[in-house]
C-alpha cells in the first residue's frame, strides 16, 4: 500500500512538473488566515501579497513566466497552516508567502523545510520561525529585537521603572516577544510586577484587570495580537483604570475598530509607518492606495516579501526552490519599501524599529529605532 | 404469657417488614443502577461537549506545544463543577501536562479503541469515586494527542449515600412507627384485655365467681369476654344447683335419724352427718380422710362387712346389735350399703339406734296390755263393784248390829238369846272381829279404789267436762292433800313449803275437774313421797307451782317443781309407764302418772311432761288446751 501511494506521488509530481512549464506559470502560495480570529489582521497582508504579485506580473512576470498566486487558508490555526503548507507543496509551488502570526508560521516552517521549499513570512517576528530551517525567512524583524526595542523605550523615554506583562498563552510571538522585553527591562533595573496568561478566545479579562488593579504597574506591556488587545484595552479603561499600554508590531490601528478611542494614548513598535518620507515609501503608498482604501502598516511587508522573492529569481535565474532559497540567503541591501533588508545567518532581516502611538483616531510616528 | 404473644407478633412484624424492605431494596438496586447509569451518561455527554468546545484550541497548543496555554485551559476546564483532574498526552501518549501528578503516559495500546470515540470508565481519583473520560485530540483528520479527565463521583455518591440513608431511615421510621403503633394497638386491643380476661377467668378458676369479666366490647374479644361471662353464670348457676343439691343432700344426710358414714374402697371416711358426730364427738372436718376403725372404733367390726359389701355389691344388714353405753343396753341396727354408681367404689353405713323404738315397742305392747287390762277392768269393775259392794255394806251391817248399843234391833235379840250387848261388844272387841269387820272394809274400799282407777282407762267420755278455775282446783287439792293424806300415808305434807307463783288473769279451762285434780294429787302425792324418803342435813322440801297462760299457743301452761331427790334418765323416761313403780311391790300401782298422762293426753288433748335433775329435783309441766277441740 505504501510502495504504491509513493509511485502514484512520484508520478503525479512527474506530470506537475511537466504541466508547470508547459503552461509557463510560477506557481507560489500565499497562506494566510482568510477565516478564524486572525482573519481581520490577515487579511491586509494577504491583501499586500496580492497587489505585489499582480504589480510583479504586469512588469513581466519572472523569468518570462506569469506568476500565479495560490492563496491556502490557515483558518486562524497551527494545525490549520500545517495543513495548508502540505496542501501548498502538492500544488507544486515554488515558494510560500505566510504566514503572518509566528504560531502559524512555526508549524508551516517546519513542512516547508522539510520539503525544501523556501517560505518567507512578512510579519512573523518570533525568532524561533527561522531557526526551523535555511528554507525559512522573514521581511521583518525579530523579537528579540522587538522587545528589546520596546523595554529600552519605556525605560529611556518613558522613564518607567514596573510593569506588567500580559501574555497571549496560545500565541508564540506573544510569549517570545514578552521574554526579550522581560529580558531587558529587568538588565536595566526595571521591574516585572507580574506576568500573567491568557488564553486566545478569552474575552472577559476581569480577572487580568482585577491584577492590574492589584499590582499597580506603571506600564502594561501587552505583546498580543489586535483582537485580544483591543478587548483587554477596553476592558481595562472601562474599570477606570488609566495605566499606559505598550504592545508590538501586531497591533494596527484596527484596534480603533475594537475598542475605539479607548486606545488613545498607548504606544507599539512597528516595522514601518506609511508616513515615512522615504522615496520608496511614499511612491508604494500612493500605489497602493489606488488599489484599496485602508492601507495597514503591515501590508508593505507583505509587498516586500514578495518582492525579495522575485529578487532572489532574478539572481538565481532559475525557478528552482533550491536555487531560489540560495538567492535569498544571500540577499543583501535589498531596497525594501519598510528598508533595506539584508539577511543573516538565520534568514532574519536587520532593520530598524519604528515607535507608534495611537492618537487622535491614527497611529503616529514617535520615533525609530536602529537595530 | 403475654409477653410471648407481643414477641411473637413483633416479630411477625419484623419479618414482615423485612421481606418488604427486601422487596423495596430489590426494585431499588436496579434503579440505582439504572440512575447511575444515566448520570455516567449525562457526565460523558457534558465531558464530550467541553472537549469538544476545546478541541480546536487544544489540537492547536498541543501542536504548537503551548504548554502555558494548555496549562491555563486546564485550569478553566477545571472550573467546570465535578472535574477532578485533567490531564493531556500527545499521539504517542506521553504525558504533557496536567494539574495533578495523578497522570502518567498512556500505554498507547491500552487505548486503541478510544482513537475513534470517547471513552469512559469508573475510577478511582485519589480514594474517591470518579469517572476517567479519555478522548483522543483530533482536528482537521490529524491524530495530537489525548485527553484524560477525572469526573468526580462523590455528589453521585453521596446522592446515593443520601438517598440511602433517607430510604434506610424512612424503612426504619416505618419499622418504628409500625413497632410503636402496632404495639399499642396490639396493647390496648388485644393485649389488654387479653391479660384482663386472663386475670379474671384465672379469679374465676380460683373460685370468685362474682368477678366481673365482660368488657363489653364490640369485636371478638368483646364477645369472647360475653361468653366468658355467660360460661361464668353458667358455672355459678350450676355450682349454685351443685351446692343447693349438696345443702339438701347434706341437709338430707344430716337430718337423717341414722347415723350415715360414708367410705371408700379403704374405708377412708368421705361422708359424715351429724348423727355420726353425736355418737362419737368428732365433727365431719375431723372425720373426713380418717380411717373407719379410728374415727368410729364401734365400727370396728363391720370392716368386714364393708368389704363384703363391697365385693359382693350387696347390701349387708346387721340387726339389733346391742351394745353397752353409759351402763345401759342400746340396740343398734347397722346397714352396710354399697356405692356402685359412676364407678366410685366405697360403701355407706347407716347405724340406727333402735333402743328406743324397742322401748316403744315394749311399752306398746304394755299399752296394749293396760288397754285390754282397762276393757278387763271394766268389764270386771261392774262385776267386782256389785259383790264388793254386798260384801261391804254386809260388813258394815255386821259391825252395825255387832258394836251398836243403841240400836233397838240389836237390844231386842240379845236379850231374846239372852246375851247382853255388852258382852257381845266385849267379846268381838276381845276376839277383834270388829277390826277384821273393818279391815274387810277397808280392804274392799281399796279394791273398790282399784276398780276405780282402773276403769279410768276405759272412760273417755268428756260428758263432764266444765270450765274450771285451775287456780282454785290447784288450791283445793293442796287443802285436801295436806288434810287427807299426811294422814294416811304418814306424808308430812304440812312439813313442805308450797310456793305459789300464779300467773293473774287466768282464763278458765275446760276440763273435767276431779280428773285434773287426781292428776295434781299424782303428782303431789308422788313428789311429797320423794321428799319425804329424801334424807339430806338441813333438808327443806318445797314445792313451786307456777301457772301461765301461753298466748300464742292458748294453752294453760302448769308446772309443778320440788325439790327432792330427782330421777335418773332411765327412770325419768320410764315414769308415765303403766305399772312402772319405785316403790316396793304392794306399796304403789304403777298407775298414778300413766293414768294421769293418760288423763291429760287422751282425755284432754294436753301434753305432760317431766324433767328432772338428780339432786336437786324434779319438774311436772302439764299445758292444757284453753279451747276444746272438736
Amino acid at each position: 500500500m505504501k510502495f504504491l501511494s509513493l509511485i502514484i506521488t512520484m508520478v503525479f509530481l512527474i506530470l506537475n512538473v511537466s504541466l508547470t512549464s508547459a503552461e509557463e506559470t510560477v506557481k507560489v502560495a500565499a497562506i494566510f488566515s482568510k477565516t478564524g480570529k486572525a482573519a481581520l489582521g490577515n487579511v491586509p497582508s494577504l491583501n499586500g501579497i496580492r497587489f505585489a504579485v499582480k504589480e510583479l506580473n504586469q512588469q513581466g512576470g519572472l523569468l518570462g513566466k506569469q506568476v500565479k498566486l495560490l492563496e491556502f487558508d490557515n483558518k486562524s490555526s497551527a494545525l490549520g497552516s500545517k495543513l495548508a503548507a502540505e496542501k501548498a507543496i502538492q500544488a507544486n509551488v515554488v515558494i510560500t508567502f505566510g504566514a503572518l502570526w509566528s504560531s502559524h508560521s512555526f508549524a508551516m516552517a517546519q513542512v516547508f523545510q522539510a520539503a525544501k521549499i523556501p517560505m518567507i513570512t512578512p510579519a512573523s517576528t518570533n525568532p524561533q520561525v527561522t531557526l526551523v530551517g535555511d528554507f525559512i525567512f522573514r521581511a521583518c524583524f525579530i523579537d528579540s529585537f522587538q522587545g528589546k526595542v520596546l523595554a529600552k523605550f519605556v525605560v529611556q523615554d518613558l522613564k518607567m521603572k514596573t510593569a506588567g506583562v500580559l501574555i497571549n498563552a496560545n500565541s508564540k510571538y506573544s510569549e517570545g516577544l514578552a521574554k526579550s522585553f522581560i529580558e531587558y527591562f529587568k538588565g536595566h533595573n526595571g521591574q516585572i510586577l507580574f506576568e500573567e496568561n491568557y488564553l486566545e478566545q478569552t474575552v472577559d479579562f476581569s480577572s487580568l484587570i482585577a491584577k492590574i488593579k492589584t499590582f499597580q504597574p506603571e506600564i502594561l506591556f501587552l505583546p498580543a495580537h489586535d483582537k485580544d488587545a483591543g478587548y483587554i484595552i477596553k476592558q481595562t479603561r472601562d474599570s477606570k483604570i488609566l495605566t499606559p499600554f505598550i504592545g508590538g508590531d501586531a497591533w494596527s490601528n484596527d484596534l480603533y475598530n475594537i475598542a475605539g478611542n479607548k486606545i488613545e494614548g498607548n504606544f507599539f513598535s512597528h516595522h514601518w509607518h506609511q508616513k515615512s518620507s522615504e522615496n520608496k515609501s511614499r511612491k508604494f503608498v500612493t500605489k497602493y492606495k489606488k488599489h484599496f482604501q485602508n492601507l495597514d502598516d503591515r501590508d508593505a511587508l507583505s509587498y516586500d516579501t514578495v518582492f525579495l522573492f522575485a529578487d532572489a529569481v532574478h539572481r538565481a535565474a532559475s525557478l528552482a526552490p533550491a536555487k531560489i532559497r540560495d538567492a535569498l540567503a544571500v540577499t543583501k541591501n535589498f531596497k525594501g519599501v519598510t528598508g533595506n533588508i539584508s539577511f543573516d545567518k538565520n534568514g532574519d532581516p536587520i532593520k530598524s524599529a519604528v515607535i507608534l502611538k495611537f492618537d487622535k483616531g491614527t497611529s503616529v510616528y514617535v520615533k525609530t529605532v536602529a537595530p | 404469657m403475654h409477653l410471648n404473644l407481643r414477641y411473637k407478633i413483633n416479630g411477625a412484624i419484623i419479618i414482615t417488614f423485612l421481606l418488604i424492605a427486601g422487596v423495596f431494596s430489590a426494585i431499588q438496586l436496579p434503579f440505582q443502577q439504572h440512575r447511575l447509569q444515566t448520570t455516567i451518561n449525562s457526565i460523558e455527554i457534558l465531558l464530550q461537549t467541553l472537549t469538544e468546545r476545546d478541541l480546536e484550541q487544544l489540537a492547536n497548543e498541543i501542536f504548537d506545544s503551548r504548554l502555558t496555554a494548555l496549562e491555563i485551559r486546564l485550569k478553566q476546564m477545571q472550573k467546570v463543577e465535578g472535574i477532578l483532574a485533567i490531564g493531556v498526552f500527545d499521539h504517542s501518549g506521553k504525558y504533557l501536562i496536567s494539574d495533578s501528578t495523578i497522570f502518567q503516559n498512556i500505554d498507547i495500546k491500552k487505548i486503541e479503541n478510544i482513537r475513534q470515540q470517547s471513552h469512559i470508565q469508573k475510577e478511582r481519583w485519589q480514594g474517591q469515586a470518579s469517572l476517567l473520560f479519555s478522548r483522543e485530540i483530533d482536528f482537521l483528520g490529524e491524530h495530537l494527542g489525548f485527553i484524560q479527565i477525572y469526573y468526580s463521583l462523590a455528589n453521585v455518591e453521596q446522592d446515593q449515600k443520601v438517598s440511602f440513608i433517607i430510604f434506610g431511615s424512612l424503612l426504619v421510621s416505618i419499622l418504628l412507627v409500625m413497632l410503636i403503633v402496632l404495639n399499642l394497638i396490639m396493647s390496648k386491643a388485644i393485649l389488654k384485655p387479653i391479660r384482663y380476661l386472663m386475670d379474671a377467668t384465672q379469679a374465676i378458676a380460683q373460685g370468685n365467681l362474682e368477678q366481673e369479666i365482660n368488657m363489653l366490647h364490640k369485636d371478638e374479644l368483646g364477645n369472647l369476654s360475653k361468653n366468658f361471662e355467660n360460661m361464668r353464670d353458667a358455672i355459678k348457676e350450676k355450682i349454685s344447683d351443685l351446692s343447693h343439691l349438696q345443702n339438701y343432700l347434706s341437709n338430707v344426710f344430716d337430718s337423717m335419724p341414722s347415723v350415715l358414714v360414708g367410705v371408700d374402697a379403704d374405708e377412708i371416711i368421705t361422708q359424715w352427718n351429724t348423727q355420726a358426730m353425736r355418737a362419737t364427738g368428732i365433727t365431719a372436718d375431723e372425720a373426713v380422710g380418717q380411717h373407719l376403725a379410728q374415727a368410729f372404733p364401734q365400727l370396728f367390726d363391720q370392716i368386714e362387712r364393708v368389704r363384703k359389701a363391697i365385693y359382693t355389691r350387696e347390701t349387708q344388714f346387721d340387726p339389733k346389735k346391742a351394745s353397752q353405753k353409759s351402763g345401759e343396753t342400746r340396740y343398734e341396727d347397722i346397714t352396710v350399703y354399697p356405692l356402685i354408681s359412676n364407678g366410685v367404689e366405697g360403701a355407706v353405713i347407716r347405724v340406727d339406734d333402735i333402743t328406743e323404738q324397742m322401748r316403744l315397742e315394749e311399752m306398746m305392747v304394755q299399752s296394749e296390755k293396760m288397754l285390754s287390762v282397762g276393757g278387763l277392768a271394766a268389764g270386771m269393775a261392774h262385776e267386782i263393784n256389785n259383790p264388793l259392794a254386798g260384801m261391804m255394806q254386809s260388813a258394815s251391817v255386821m259391825c252395825n248390829r255387832l258394836t251398836n248399843l243403841e240400836m233397838p234391833a240389836n237390844q231386842r235379840t240379845a236379850k231374846e238369846v239372852g246375851i247382853s250387848m255388852d258382852g257381845i261388844k266385849a267379846f268381838m272387841e276381845k276376839r277383834d272381829i270388829l277390826r277384821m269387820a273393818k279391815t274387810i272394809n277397808v280392804s274392799g274400799q281399796r279394791v273398790a279404789q282399784i276398780v276405780d282407777n282402773m276403769l279410768s282407762f276405759a272412760r273417755k267420755s268428756d260428758a263432764l267436762v266444765t270450765s274450771h278455775n285451775l287456780v282454785e282446783l290447784l288450791d283445793n287439792i293442796l287443802e285436801l292433800a295436806a288434810t287427807d293424806y299426811d294422814l294416811k300415808k304418814h306424808y308430812d305434807f304440812r312439813a313442805i313449803k308450797i310456793i305459789k307463783n300464779y300467773e293473774t288473769g287466768l282464763p278458765m279451762v275446760p276440763c273435767e275437774g276431779a280428773k285434773i285434780q287426781q292428776v295434781f294429787l299424782n303428782i303431789l302425792r308422788n313428789g311429797a313421797q320423794a321428799m319425804q324418803e329424801y334424807k339430806k342435813t338441813d333438808y327443806k322440801p318445797k314445792f313451786i307451782l307456777r301457772l301461765s297462760h301461753e298466748t300464742q299457743t292458748n294453752m294453760l301452761h302448769m308446772e309443778i317443781e320440788d325439790n327432792g331427790p330427782g330421777m335418773d334418765e332411765k327412770t325419768r323416761k320410764r315414769v308415765f309407764e303403766p305399772f312402772f313403780t319405785t316403790k316396793p311391790v304392794g306399796v304403789g300401782t304403777g298407775l298414778g302418772l300413766s293414768v294421769s298422762y293418760f288423763i291429760i293426753t287422751e282425755n284432754h288433748g294436753g301434753e305432760m311432761s317431766v324433767e328432772s335433775i338428780p339432786g336437786v329435783g324434779t319438774k311436772f309441766i302439764i299445758r292444757l288446751p284453753i279451747e276444746v277441740k272438736k
